[in-house]
């Protein structure tokens, strides 16, 4: 029979549809019937059970377990999924290109649409087996966690609804790449830059993952929702406002931006196969567009005379230098030349050069921006500096992986190691010139984002360049990934010469295992898989932050020792591949074991011999040392210890909490800061009396742990008790009677560095030193915030319940302010600031002097500050008004003058005067954390890297700096030493609310009242985005750590408040609140409840607005506000046209149980509508509403635009789509 | 002074991992000139070409250079050598003139004038000065061979190992190449591995016909033609006959000739009517030690 004869009785299509599945079979075969790909699925299961236990988002309330959580869980996971997606188009896609088969299978009669289908089915399905293991691991590790509750559905809804369609965009997009380009660094260019897109989504989404996630605007929230590739955005979306109960019970649904953005993504997704349809041909020259670039490549012939050369011998002696030192560095630097070159002029490196630009330039412009929230920050060396710094090294490294790949693999995979392994050159200098090329490279990017930085200084107008921390950046980040490259290097290429003869599956296993090391070692990966040793990431860039003020701290002599220990590991890593590279394949080398032993250290001299092994003992010496010298140093976190110092403090001190002990009266200290050297000594005395009716026969006292060298003497009718221990019960020979008075003096030192750590409260640094100093004095009975919170385990431990806060109803507690003398020197180039006021300063033994007094009691809450301060000063009504603040950030000072003078203008006549003679506005270094700005009597300290230097011309509509004023000068009367309530629910709302309401009236007076409701709306929206993360309590019960509530609820209630009863009535209540309940009001120092302030609250108010009173404080109340139906008539009245309008809207009320459950209630009351005209007038009105639903009218002289109801939001509601109509 | 290279191989054996006995106890001598290594397909040249310049090691046997145990040290024939491999590759985006100057690296050449015009010379004399800008993966297969010659003759090379340089080619880039080689001289050792038998004739003193990992036969192309000199004959027979004459002769080689079967048989005394007595060929060496293998 012929051989041309082939299945004669079937159909042309049936053969087709054969060959395909031929085809897909062999395709899957690659994969199916290889045991690696079974281990590697296993491993990928593993990888899925051990991260089970992980929480992304830590929420007291919202469980690990619960739908929502897992749905984030599993949405960050799919993004693994372009790992996968990548790396097996990479195996799969350019098969038949680098094993020279394509020439064949390309002439065969395989359709173009059968050869992609099968080839992407491939890819996509090959992706999502691997992510359905992952998948599979990670539910089977929350199975076996024992929860009750367990749901399948829970786990497979995200897994069809997210990771599949996820891998299907991230397939189609990698599979069209490669298609059209024919480039395997084009597979890996589209994989980060699917990657780069995702984290760009992220900065403008509603992500409360993102540090940058401050509120951006709808529009914005919107956009990110609709083209994340992920979806995540889109979820976070749709459950923004959820309450807690429904983030632990429901699944997110397929609608809304969900919806449109998943089909979004699957029509891209179907554009980008189309796409590869269109451009793919059967060909091993890729694609128009490459070729065509080609042809421009190539130089027209030269012509020239060449008469001497064309004479010249074939084989020309030419004397070789010897085989040295100098030879190998000849080497290195010409492939590292050569390697250079085919980095920087291929097409990836310059579309991922472009893409690590557009993620880092986005990051720095959001730092800049900050959304609709924070104000604008000006454009400064330090903000480019830390941005590249959080952002740059970690996109950084997955490129210096790839083309680390590639160029190791380059010489075997372009077949020219058949030329250059037989020149001399060893393959260790090989390996060393991959080294230096991705070093160059890394310098160049390095130099590219500097370049990027400076662009963004000078777009945005700030021409202070400080071209010494731009350098930093080659040490901070250049260097570490120096190191990522080397280790990079040297894990591939011993890998590539172990597997010579397996080349191309030893080139993705050799990719996989650098990934992992590099992972571990300079990613958080480690930490995350449970490795918490510094040393392990021994490549990781800088995590610190650069100040303006204090510059690098000394955490960077940290970071050097570790990068000496670093490139110790990396030298020693190499030197083993050097020895792997050496070593011929397995059973050759046992037969020959002596070739191993001569080519280990071959050198033509004994000199050169000596070299060599100098150098291996300086690695190996480098690296032990420097090892040591950091593990001897470092003191690291000990969980287990600081429990069991809480769990012992408990056990032998809990009986104190309802003791009487001393308390303290007077505070008499002298406060010796030594910035320069991060430490400073304190030595003080108190006066203590006992204030109440028992006899105190047993004293507590304990001196913060962080604290050294301490000293204590309590004398009480002369006897001296002396303390040296950190936490000490004095059991006295005669009791302290009750009014009786002792004194305790003591001293203590406190100091930092790199290797033991920075209280991020205690922050004493070079420039800009803050310090919360009043809390690591000596304290007198038992403190309830050293308790463990984690019931858990408190459990374990067996300590019962945990001290709770006090009730709001509780009896009233007491205050106990101080009589303050501190004394503070500094360096004698700094300013010591204090608080209260300033009695004097003066210079003595070359360092500054600055006493402080605080005139009338305050409460025993004190901070410091230390800086080389520029100064301005201006009396304003006989008060001083001053500021403090770094040489550099001069620009909002006048502003913030003017603001203060205004605060106390209104806050003097609105509530009473101002009890200090000074007000002291000092900036501090960004080295401290956790505060915008801070009050204390009499001096308000400011964080350099929030409002304080704000860029107010930037953006107009966020004057920072009128908040700020207002708001932390306002806690001179609400908090501070006048209204001072103790620690008890509601606490808060009588600090923190009402100066958030002072801060929105001065705001009002300074922009006007439409700039004041465009504040409470982002307030509004604020508190609506953040109560679903935990429990809530109604406003008068808040609690510390809910600040969204008496920040943002508390701003807007007081706002509807406000438009109630009126601004002076509402000033008018809050001064008699102040008369009655300041400390001063009374000798009894009664501390003020949040009962206090609604009792005159109500007296102010009408008797019909009580149950509004109730709605706003007492409950958790939300409504829903919808417009029904609006029309719109035109008619004419005497000539005139004018429009009828007639609109029907319902109003529901519900009372929340603080968990989201919410019972409706019957809604009586006005709601105001208002008209948008065509004439630019706004026509005002209110509908009486009853019983949920009611229907108005008006008539207008111009056409009516838009509606909405509730425009001023006196009612806070969830309803936002349905307020307005566009008429 | 012309220095006498030497390069000896003693029992060589190479075994692949998948049980292929790809050397099996070659021994070889060879000295100054060009020597041939003949055989077909998979007979064992490459394996041996890459053993000598140290791709590989062998699992037994020696190779001496000048007196050096080269499997001990296989740097030491590097630095002498100039290696045009069977199948090679080049960098991307690397041009001519970059990967001769990093191959002149590699070989220890220092950066000086001389080392330029050198380059110079080698571009020029494989015609390839013009294109030297140019990126070699651009090359045609002629083009880029003959940078392959050129790069190997970087230096002073006393041995230049050419593995199979011709296969591909057309017969002007043949042409080309062979008068490269045949200007190589007498001073130094040049390895021409190839199944090409008109090459190893046009340009070779010496030869080895290996097959199997054995070496077949070796020694001069001269003596091995003249112990066939009156045993070679000629017919041209139908293509239906062609079974008829292997049972009856011992049939050497075949080929066609517009669209007739020519045979070579070798034999003592004339054969039948028909058969033409010719003067032999160095093919009919190749093939009778070839057959007689068989």
């Amino acid at each position: 029979m012929s051989i041309l004869r082939i299945c004669p009785h079937k159909t042309e299509h049936i053969i087709l549809q054969q060959r395909m599945k031929t085809f897909l079979t062999f395709e899957l075969a690659a994969y199916l019937k290889k045991w690696w790909f079974y281990a590697a699925l296993a491993a990928v299961f593993m990888a899925g059970t051990v991260v089970s236990p992980l929480r992304i988002m830590p929420s007291p309330n919202v469980s690990q377990y619960s739908p929502y959580s897992t749905t984030l869980m599993l949405g960050f996971m799919s993004l693994v999924g372009i790992f996968f997606t990548t790396l097996i188009a990479a195996q799969t896609l350019l098969r038949e290109q680098e094993s020279r088969f394509s020439q064949i299978l390309y002439t065969t009669p395989i359709t173009k649409r059968h050869y992609l289908a099968s080839r992407f089915l491939v890819v996509f399905g090959i992706s999502t087996l691997c992510m359905l293991m992952m998948t599979a691991g990670f539910t089977f590790g929350r199975m076996t966690t024992g929860r009750n509750i367990f749901h399948w559905w829970w786990y497979l809804q995200p897994f069809l609804l997210f990771t599949v369609p996820n891998l299907l965009f991230c397939a189609a997009a990698v599979s069209c790449a490669a298609w059209i380009t024919q480039s395997r660094l084009a597979i890996y260019v589209s994989g980060l830059c699917i990657y780069i897109g995702y984290m760009v989504m992220l900065i403008f989404s509603t992500s409360p993952l993102m540090s940058k996630g401050m509120p951006v605007s709808p529009e914005m929230i919107r956009i990110s929702a609709l083209f994340d590739p992920f979806g995540l955005s889109a979820f976070f979306h749709q459950t923004s406002a959820w309450s807690v109960a429904e983030r632990n019970t429901e699944l997110a649904i397929m609608s809304g931006m969900i919806l449109w953005n998943r089909i979004l993504f699957l029509l891209i997704s179907c554009g980008f196969l189309v796409l590869s349809f269109l451009f793919f041909r059967f060909s091993d020259k890729p694609s128009r567009i490459n070729r065509f670039r080609r042809k421009k490549n190539q130089i027209p012939d030269e012509k020239e005379h060449r008469g001497t050369i064309r004479n010249a011998p074939l084989l020309k002696h030419i004397e070789s230098s010897p085989y040295n030192i100098a030879y190998h560095l000849r080497t290195i630097t010409s492939a590292a030349k050569l390697d250079f070159i085919s980095i920087i002029r291929s097409t990836a490196f310059v579309v991922l050069a472009i893409g690590i630009a557009f993620y880092v330039g986005m990051e720095i412009y959001g730092d800049i921006e900050k959304g609709i929230r924070m104000p604008e920050r000006f454009a400064s060396t330090a903000l480019m500096v830390n941005t590249i710094l959080e952002n740059f090294p970690s996109l950084c490294l997955p490129l210096l992986l790839f083309f680390s790949n590639e160029l190791v693999w380059q010489s075997r995979n372009t077949r020219f190691f058949t030329i250059e392994d037989s020149t001399p050159r060893s393959k260790t200098t090989s390996m060393l010139a991959h080294w230096l090329a991705l070093g160059i490279t890394v310098f160049a990017l390095t130099t590219w984002m500097i370049l990027l930085g400076v662009a963004f200084q000078l777009g945005y107008g700030y021409f202070r360049i400080e071209w010494s921390s731009y350098l930093s950046l080659y040490a901070l980040a250049g260097f570490p990934l120096l190191l990522s490259a080397g280790l990079a290097v040297a894990i591939q290429s011993g890998i590539a010469e172990w597997n010579t003869e397996r080349g191309v599956r030893a080139k993705y296993a050799s990719l996989v295992v650098a990934a992992i090391f590099i992972g571990i070692s300079a990613t958080p990966l480690a930490r995350m898989a449970g490795f918490s040793h510094p040393l392990i990431r021994f490549t990781a860039a800088y995590s610190g932050k650069l100040s303006e003020m204090s510059a690098w701290s000394d955490y960077v002599r940290v970071f050097a020792w570790k990068m000496l220990f670093g490139l110790g590991v990396v030298l020693y890593v190499m030197l083993l591949a050097s020895v792997l590279q050496k070593v011929p394949a397995l059973t050759t080398f046992l037969q020959r074991k002596t070739t191993l032993a001569t080519s280990l250290l071959p050198a033509t001299s004994r000199t050169e011999k000596l070299l060599r092994y100098a150098m291996i003992t300086g690695i190996i010496a480098l690296t032990v040392y420097s090892g040591y010298y950091l593990t001897q140093n470092l003191v690291l976190p000990d969980s287990s210890s600081e429990l069991a110092s809480a769990v012992q403090y408990e056990k032998h001190y809990r009986s104190f909490q309802n003791l009487p002990q001393p308390i303290v009266t007077d505070v008499v200290t002298q406060i010796d800061l030594v910035p320069e050297s991060r430490y400073y000594r304190v030595s003080g005395t108190y006066i203590l009396h006992n204030k109440s009716t028992d006899a105190i026969s047993r004293i507590l006292i304990g001196f913060d742990s962080q604290t050294k060298d301490i000293s204590g003497t309590l004398t009480i009718a002369s006897v001296e008790y002396r303390i040296t221990a950190y936490d000490t019960v004095i059991t006295l020979q005669k009791p302290l009677l009750s009014s009786d008075s002792a004194t305790f003096s003591f001293a203590f030192l406190y100091s930092w560095n790199g290797f033991s750590r920075h209280n991020p409260m205690n922050a004493i640094v070079e420039n800009g030193a803050f310090m919360r100093i009043s809390r690591y004095f000596p304290q007198f009975g038992y403190q309830a915030d050293r308790e463990i919170t984690d019931t858990a385990e408190r459990e374990a431990m067996q300590l019962g319940e945990a001290s709770t806060i006090t009730s709001v109803d509780a009896p009233r507690g007491k205050n106990h302010f101080v009589n303050l003398t501190m004394t503070i020197s500094t360096a004698p180039d700094q300013i010591p600031i204090g608080i209260g006021e300033k009695i004097k300063e003066w210079s003595d033994s070359g360092r500054n002097f600055a006493l402080y007094s605080s005139a009338a009691p305050v409460p025993f809450r004190f901070g410091v500050s230390s800086a080389r301060y520029d100064v301005q000063k201006v009396r304003h009504k006989g008060v001083s008004v001053e500021v403090y603040y770094h040489p550099a950030h001069h620009e909002n000072v006048p502003h913030l003058i003017e603001n203060a003078r205004n605060t106390l203008d209104y806050c003097q006549a609105a509530f009473g005067t101002y009890p200090f003679k000074s007000i002291r506005f000092a900036e501090v270094s960004g080295f401290t954390r956790g505060f915008n700005a801070t009050a204390y009597p009499g001096t308000i300290f400011m964080n350099e890297t929030m409002s304080f230097h704000a860029n107010l011309q930037g953006d107009k509509k966020q004057d920072v700096i009128n908040e700020l004023a207002g708001h932390e000068l306002s806690h001179v009367w609400w908090g501070n030493n006048q209204i001072a309530p103790d620690e008890r629910e509601g606490a808060s709302m009588l600090t923190e609310t009402l100066a958030m309401y002072t801060e929105l009236m001065l705001l009002k007076k300074m922009y006007g009242e439409q700039r004041a409701l465009e504040h409470v709306r982002m307030h509004h929206d604020l508190y609506l985005s953040e109560r679903g993360y935990g429990a809530e309590q109604p406003l008068y019960k808040t609690l510390p750590q809910n600040p969204h509530q008496h920040y943002s609820k508390g701003l807007v209630v007081m706002h509807q408040l406000s438009i109630v009863l009126g601004e002076e009535k509402l000033n008018q209540a809050l001064k008699r609140f102040l008369e009655k309940h300041s400390y001063s009001a009374s000798n009894q120092h009664f501390a003020p409840r949040s009962t206090d302030l609604l009792q005159e609250f109500a007296t102010a108010l009408p008797p019909e607005s009580k149950e509004l009173l109730n709605d706003m404080f007492k409950h958790i109340t939300t409504y829903n506000l919808s417009i029904h139906n609006a029309s719109v008539q035109k008619i004419m009245n005497k000539s005139q046209e004018q429009y009828d309008v007639h609109c029907t809207i319902s109003v529901e009320k519900f009372h929340e149980d603080g968990t989201g459950k919410r019972i409706e209630k019957p809604f009586v009351g006005n709601v105001e509508i208002e008209l948008r005209l065509e004439d630019g007038s706004i026509n005002r009105g209110t509908i009486s509403v009853n019983n949920s639903r009611a229907e108005g009218s008006v008539r207008v002289r111009s056409k009516p635009l838009e509606i909405e109801i509730d425009p001023r939001l006196r009612y806070i509601h969830t309803s936002s789509e349905k307020i307005l109509k566009t008429l | 002074m012309t220095i006498t290279n030497h390069l000896d191989i003693a029992n060589l054996r190479k075994t692949y991992a998948n049980g292929i006995h790809a050397i099996q106890d070659i021994s070889l001598r060879l000295t100054n000139g060009m020597f041939g290594l003949l055989g077909p397909n998979g007979a064992g040249k490459s394996t041996l070409m890459k053993t000598i310049v140290g791709l590989q090691q062998p699992d037994s046997g020696s190779i001496t250079f000048n007196g050096t145990d080269i499997i001990q040290d296989p740097s030491f024939i590097k630095r002498q050598l100039g290696f045009l491999p069977q199948d090679f590759g080049v960098y991307p985006k690397a041009s001519a003139l970059d990967l001769m100057q990093h191959i002149a690296d590699l070989k220890g050449l220092p950066k000086t004038k001389e080392r330029h015009e050198h380059i110079a010379a080698l571009l020029e004399k494989t015609n390839l000065y013009e294109h030297r800008k140019r990126d070699v993966q651009s090359f045609s297969g002629g083009m880029r061979q003959r940078f392959g010659i050129a790069q190997a003759l970087l230096g002073n090379p006393r041995i230049v190992i050419v593995d199979e340089p011709t296969a591909g080619l057309d017969p002007e880039e043949r042409n080309r190449f062979n008068n490269v080689l045949a200007e190589l001289g007498e001073d130094i050792i040049v390895i021409l591995s190839t199944h090409l038998v008109e090459d190893v004739r046009n340009l070779c003193t010496n030869m080895a016909i290996i097959r199997q990992g054995k070496v077949l036969a070796y020694g001069n192309p001269s003596r091995f033609l003249d112990s066939l000199h009156g045993s070679v004959w000629r017919k041209v027979i139908p293509k239906s006959e062609k079974s008829h004459y292997e049972a009856q002769y011992n049939v050497i080689s075949s080929y066609f000739n517009s669209g007739s079967i020519v045979i070579h048989i070798l034999s003592e005394t004339s054969p039948e009517q028909g058969f033409e007595m010719i003067s032999p060929m160095l093919e009919d060496v190749y093939f009778t030690h070839l057959s007689s293998q068989n």
